[in-house]
């Protein structure tokens, strides 16, 4: 049983996260944005961080950055999750060190797969 | 030539995306000290990169954005590519002689008419296709060789299969049957000479000659004297300038790059003048006459018909690159709630839920179908507006009602706002579209929601100025870059600032209420408050006579 972290501003696409890993037998925490994920990164130390990448206040590169950039939370894996899969943008997520990329839409079989894949 | 960009406008395949997830992870962390090297800009850096993304690619069932070509042909069931194959057949009149589908790497995949096999030849193991895996490439069949039909001489050209993303995910091989001539070769045949395709080898394809006498098409060119001067290199001048006025008035009305003139004495002793060209991989190879009179009065035609061509095929590459960019634009958009609708329903379908969840999760879905087709109204809304299809009807419309309406409306979606109401009681009506202003209210307090996510006090107000109403949506949050300030109304302008990754929505909203503000003869700006937030500003005339 493992701590993950979610990062997602959707109202929407956030519930449906919460609500595909209620029964998780990991402990789920979610955040609305870049600020409030790196916020969580540091109290909770979470075992794989999930991101969106545009979101407000800070997105999830520019968190993965900070998250990079702090010698206590570099070694945290991060997921991207995102609405375009073209290769630059592949090429830019792993660039900011992350393990894989997971795009929209995604069913709730493959968010739960992706969970017990990574964690 | 026409039909590559004909044949891009065809592929407009739907994009199906396939977000499938890696079944297995891609166990490797990063090795020491890889990570730094990631982003230090060095070419061992980005090898570093590109070496990853390809693990991932190649890990994954399909994180690619569409399927494979061979399921999308399977879909089609090659009905489809005889329907591209009619729809080419116009162009070439007939010239067409069959279309195949490629995979990426040049293998067969299918091809109309539907065939596996040609002239004893299984097309499945050929090698053939292999060849014609670069983008845009002319493979000229020889004479002799051609394997595929009967027809004296062909031509295939490959070019790439594009989904919407612009990632390439097959390639389409036309062949094209030259004997029977090509209309766009046809222009150049009525002004020259004699007119050849070659392939890289130097053998003739096609010939198109005017000289009496000379038959060319079964003839090697490399046996001519006269061409290999051409082909051999070396540029002879000659010291007769009027053979090359004439030749550069010829370049100025053809849409082909010489690239090399050579100048020498035919076998009958007069002074010729041959022009190397490539087009489309293949290589051209022009006589001119030395009658620049004759020549004078074919270029003047041939400039007509040729300019045509071209303006026809640059159409199609700008309609095409606008069709490709907005699809790739649009789709992005439309995932998110997508992404909703699918993981609620499936949760419906597959778990066993209490009645209650039930009615939440299919309230979930419905909001976000809701928002979808609140954004594809709003692009069909912006298309018809750009392009001066849209109807306004124009009534007598008490915009303080509407501001009280909208507000009241949207207010329902914002729980941790504040909306505060500022209206002047000395407004009297607008001549308006009652309908569109109450898209750009609506427009506008989202807005402001979407920049305060923070929440906070959003406040609308109206004012009566003297020849026009005034109103305005106030927020408390973000703010507007300043840089971004009139950026905002434009079209998707989010995706392509550097602060796009922060502001959510479809990037239609603001630029519609320009539109609908613009009809109306009034204006819209933004500003940024002294203290937090933006507030979005909008002049409505209160007739036609008072429009700004």
């Amino acid at each position: 049983m493992s701590r993950i972290l979610f990062c997602e501003d959707d109202p929407s696409v956030h519930k449906l996260i919460r609500m595909a890993l209620r029964n998780s037998t990991h402990e789920v925490l979610m955040a609305n944005d870049g600020a409030e994920g790196l916020a969580m990164a540091k109290e909770f130390r979470p075992a794989v961080i999930f991101s969106d990448v545009a979101m407000p206040v800070m997105d999830g590169f520019q968190m993965a950055d900070a998250i990079r950039a702090d010698p206590e939370l570099a070694s945290i894996p991060i997921v991207f999750i995102t609405a375009s899969i073209q290769r630059a943008d592949l090429e830019e997520a792993i660039r900011r060190g992350a393990l894989s990329v997971i795009a929209k839409p995604f069913t709730v079989l493959q968010l739960r797969e992706l969970v017990a894949a990574v964690v | 030539m026409r039909v590559l960009g004909v044949i891009a406008l065809l592929i407009g395949l739907p994009i199906i995306v396939i977000g499938q997830v890696l079944t297995e992870t891609a166990q490797q962390d990063w090795r020491a000290g890889e990570l730094a090297r990631v982003s230090d800009g060095s070419s061992a850096g980005a090898a570093l990169v590109a070496d990853r993304v390809d693990n991932v690619i190649s890990r994954t069932t399909a994180i690619a954005a569409t399927p494979s070509i061979r399921d999308l042909v399977a879909h089609r069931d090659v009905l489809g590519l005889e329907g591209a194959l009619g729809d080419l057949r116009p162009l070439y009149a007939g010239d067409v002689l069959r279309l195949f589908v490629l995979d990426p790497q040049g293998r067969f995949v299918a091809s109309a008419p539907a065939q596996r096999h040609l002239n004893g030849t299984d097309l499945s193991r050929t090698e053939y296709f292999i060849m014609a895996t670069n983008p845009w490439h002319a493979y000229v069949s020889s004479v002799d060789q051609t394997p595929f039909d009967d027809h004296a001489s062909a031509v295939t050209i490959a070019v790439p299969v594009l989904d919407g993303l612009r990632n390439p995910i097959g390639m389409l091989s036309a062949v094209i049957d030259l004997s029977q001539g090509q209309s766009w070769l046809k222009p150049l045949g009525a002004l020259l000479d004699e007119v050849y395709v070659i392939d890289s080898q130097g053998r003739l394809v096609f010939g198109v000659s005017q000289v009496k006498g000379s038959s060319t098409l079964d003839r090697d060119l490399r046996a001519d004297p006269n061409v290999l001067v051409a082909l051999g290199g070396g540029d002879v001048r000659t010291e007769s300038d009027d053979l090359f006025s004439g030749a550069r008035r010829f370049v100025a009305a053809a849409p082909i790059n010489i690239a090399r003139w050579y100048a020498f004495a035919a076998e009958d002793g007069s002074k010729r003048l041959a022009a190397l060209s490539r087009l489309s991989e293949g290589l051209l190879v022009l006589r001119l006459a030395l009658l620049a009179m004759l020549a004078g009065g074919g270029i003047m035609l041939s400039r007509t018909v040729l300019k045509q061509q071209r303006i026809a095929l640059a159409n199609l590459q700008r309609l095409n690159k606008s069709k490709s960019d907005f699809v790739s634009v649009v789709s992005h958009e439309f995932r998110t709630p997508l992404t909703g609708i699918q993981g609620f329903s499936e949760m419906i379908r597959d778990e066993d839920l209490t009645t209650a969840e039930v009615k939440e999760f299919a309230n979930d879905i419905n909001k976000d179908a809701l928002r979808l087709s609140r954004m594809i109204g709003e692009l069909l809304d912006l298309d018809r507006m750009e392009s001066g299809r849209m109807n306004q009807s124009r009534a007598r419309v008490d915009l303080n009602a509407l501001v009280s309406e909208s507000v009241a409306h949207e207010r329902a979606n914002a729980s941790h706002h504040t909306f505060v109401i500022e209206l002047d009681p000395a407004l009297t009506e607008v001549w308006a579209d009652h309908d569109r202003i109450v898209q750009v209210l609506t427009n506008l307090i989202n807005n402001a929601i979407k920049y305060s996510p923070n929440g906070g006090t959003i406040t609308v107000g109206t004012a009566r100025l003297d020849d026009a109403a005034h109103c305005w949506v106030r927020d408390e949050g973000m703010g507007i870059p300043a840089a971004s300030l009139e950026l905002v109304f434009e079209r998707y302008s989010r995706l392509e600032t550097g602060h796009t990754r922060t502001i959510q929505g479809t990037g239609l909203g603001l630029p519609i209420v320009r539109e609908i503000c613009q009809a109306h003869g009034g204006r819209v700006w933004a500003e940024n408050n002294p203290g937090k937030g933006s507030t979005f500003h909008v002049t409505l005339p209160f007739s036609i006579r008072d429009a700004a």
